[in-house]
């Protein structure tokens, strides 16, 4: 067989290992049958609600490592505008959740008004070698929107896909294309509260996913963050910029000036200083009156 | 050169069906609503006509419309991703009909907020849109609004519920507890309602909310402590799980901090919305359980 036009079989077996039950959500993976070294390949994570509004959910996901690797996720046509733990890739295995405000328990398709089957996200891979793999729930957890967050009972659906195929081989196109403008807002610490002033962003990107966010203050050293990020404290404005990098190594940044009032403490404190200082004055000229 | 012809023709045919149908929303909401208002007006849960999204092949000519009940001369917002993208308002009766171009796969909520700037529960549809067709879903019925005027009631004291719901429906005030307690009552025709009862309950913490009476679509749950003094509902209290900045509302705001807090220990009572100690999932879910913003 010519090499450039060898083409491979790779069987991708999708295990859900999750408890079983007649009722509640089934959750699955689609995968394309046809699959070839060097493309890139889309894993639909399905949910089948059957009725039932859900409204959040954690997944861990086990992957061949070695036959294929984790190279990003997508939002378009997908559901979940808020994530906990967006896509993540830890020793084979992707860490993912993410809420769904108000739930939902179905897509509304007027060709399929029965279908209760809703697609969470998609993650990517890229095939590496031939071979035969699985993808593997190793945990799953799916909550119901009820005010409770009582968890929904879920089902097994196991999925085999074997696919052989035969044409020319492709490559993985890059992705040039950064993530969407995001907004970057700033929730104020409260009166009170111990939970300091955030900076808070949720940057999409429709080829790959967002990876990780940087941020610099004044134009200094870029530090990875988190999504929100906890403000440091500062007496005067300063300039704050984010970046968020999507899994090809683009990004989008984003600057705001953040204008951190001087909060109550701080008030208190320097009125307690100017007042000291007042004293020791005034001591002190009365000793030298005496 | 005829076959040309022949797809102008049919394009332009479509182009004009299109732009008919959305043009005539208003009289045909009137329709649809009415005749869903006999058969299921409070039972039904939001269908699609599939018998509407005839049409054909311009990309540019895909929408959806959503129809139903909501409360007299109530905004209805609808978000796209959680963003504010259309705004309509409900006619005397509450009915509501909106509009909008969309030509993928997408994610929307809507809700309603009530002439006293009550928010109802969000709903969510994830619709999908042919090219050339409106996918139409009708039979929207948004779930009351509530709100109380004390946080804690002292035991045999009188509690006031109030809001707005679809006119003239029969509702249930549930109280759910160590004792549950309900009470029945319908909203007036410009749908409001308010019932002054007495909680002749055990001492304790209690959840509140109101239903329609034939219908799963529930209201906001509240909590209520039932003790041995009242305090007042005000601006700077807040019964909502999760409003940590007591802002009555559920927002991105209150999310990131409950995400800020997503695995740190000792989390403020606030965040910890179900008081276990520890910021999980269920916390997340009861947070999205009570989004509204």
């Amino acid at each position: 067989m010519d090499d450039c036009m060898k083409h491979f079989l790779i069987t991708c077996l999708a295990i859900l290992s999750i408890t079983s039950s007649v009722y509640g959500a089934s959750i699955s993976i689609g995968l394309p049958e046809k699959v070839q070294v060097g493309t890139r390949i889309s894993a639909q994570v399905v949910i089948d609600t059957e009725n039932e509004n859900i409204n959040s959910f954690d997944f861990t996901i086990a992957f061949p490592k070695d036959l294929v690797s984790f190279d990003g996720y997508g939002d378009q046509g997908a559901l979940v505008p808020l994530w906990i733990v967006p896509p993540r890739e830890d020793a084979g295995s992707i860490y993912l959740s993410g809420i769904i405000p108000g739930g939902v328990d179905r897509t509304y398709d007027p060709e399929h008004p029965q279908d209760y089957r809703v697609t969470l996200t998609t993650l990517y891979f890229v095939v590496k070698k031939t071979g035969v793999g699985s993808l593997i729930f190793t945990h799953a957890l799916v909550l119901k929107n009820d005010g409770h967050g009582s968890a929904a009972k879920t089902t097994v659906q196991p999925t085999v896909i074997t696919s052989i195929e035969s044409g020319i081989p492709s490559t993985v196109s890059s992705d040039t294309v950064p993530p969407l403008p995001f907004i970057v807002t700033i929730i104020p610490k409260p009166p009170f509260g111990k939970t300091p002033s955030l900076a808070q962003f949720n940057a999409t990107d429709t080829e790959s996913g967002i990876e990780h966010y940087e941020a610099a203050i004044h134009n200094g050293k870029w530090v990875r963050v988190t999504n929100p990020y906890a403000l440091p404290y500062r007496v005067f404005p300063y300039m704050l910029s984010i970046r968020a990098f999507d899994f090809s190594g683009n990004y989008r940044e984003q600057d705001i000036r953040v204008g951190e009032m001087l909060d109550q403490r701080v008030v208190a404190v320097s009125i307690l200083i100017v007042l000291v200082l007042l004293l020791f004055l005034y001591r002190r000229k009365r000793k030298l009156y005496e | 050169m005829v076959r040309i012809t022949t797809y102008v023709f049919l394009g332009s045919v479509i182009l004009l069906s299109f732009l008919h149908l959305a043009s005539n929303v208003g009289a045909q909401s009137l329709v649809s609503s009415s005749t869903i208002s006999v058969a299921a007006i409070v039972g039904s849960l939001p269908t699609i006509d599939p018998g509407t999204h005839g049409g054909g092949g311009n990309a540019t000519q895909s929408g959806v419309r959503f129809s139903g009940f909501a409360y007299p001369y109530a905004i209805i917002t609808v978000q796209k991703d959680l963003n504010d993208v259309s705004t309509v308002l409900a006619d005397e009766k509450g009915l509501f009909t909106i509009v909008l171009p969309e030509n993928n796969q997408q994610f929307f909520s809507l809700f309603a907020t009530d002439t006293r700037g009550n928010k109802s529960t969000l709903i969510n549809f994830l619709t999908t849109q042919y090219s050339g067709y409106l996918t139409d879903v009708t039979g929207i019925r948004f779930a009351p609004t509530i709100t109380t005027d004390k946080i804690v009631v002292k035991q045999n004291d009188y509690i006031t519920i109030s809001g707005s719901a679809l006119p003239n429906v029969q509702m249930i005030i549930t109280f759910s507890g160590a004792q549950d307690t309900t009470f029945t009552l319908a909203a007036d025709e410009r749908g409001y309602y308010s019932i002054t009862a007495p909680l002749q309950l055990a001492v304790g913490e209690y959840t509140v909310k109101i239903e329609y009476k034939e219908n799963p679509t529930t209201s906001r749950v509240l909590r209520i402590v039932v003790g041995t003094s009242n305090v007042y509902q005000i601006e700077a209290t807040s019964n909502i799980p999760g409003d940590c900045n007591v802002d009555q509302k559920i927002t991105l705001a209150d999310f990131s901090v409950l995400a800020y807090w997503f695995g740190k220990k000792n989390p403020p009572r606030c965040v910890d919305v179900n008081n276990d100690g520890q910021i999980t999932l269920v916390d997340f879910s009861i947070v999205a359980y009570y989004w509204n913003g």
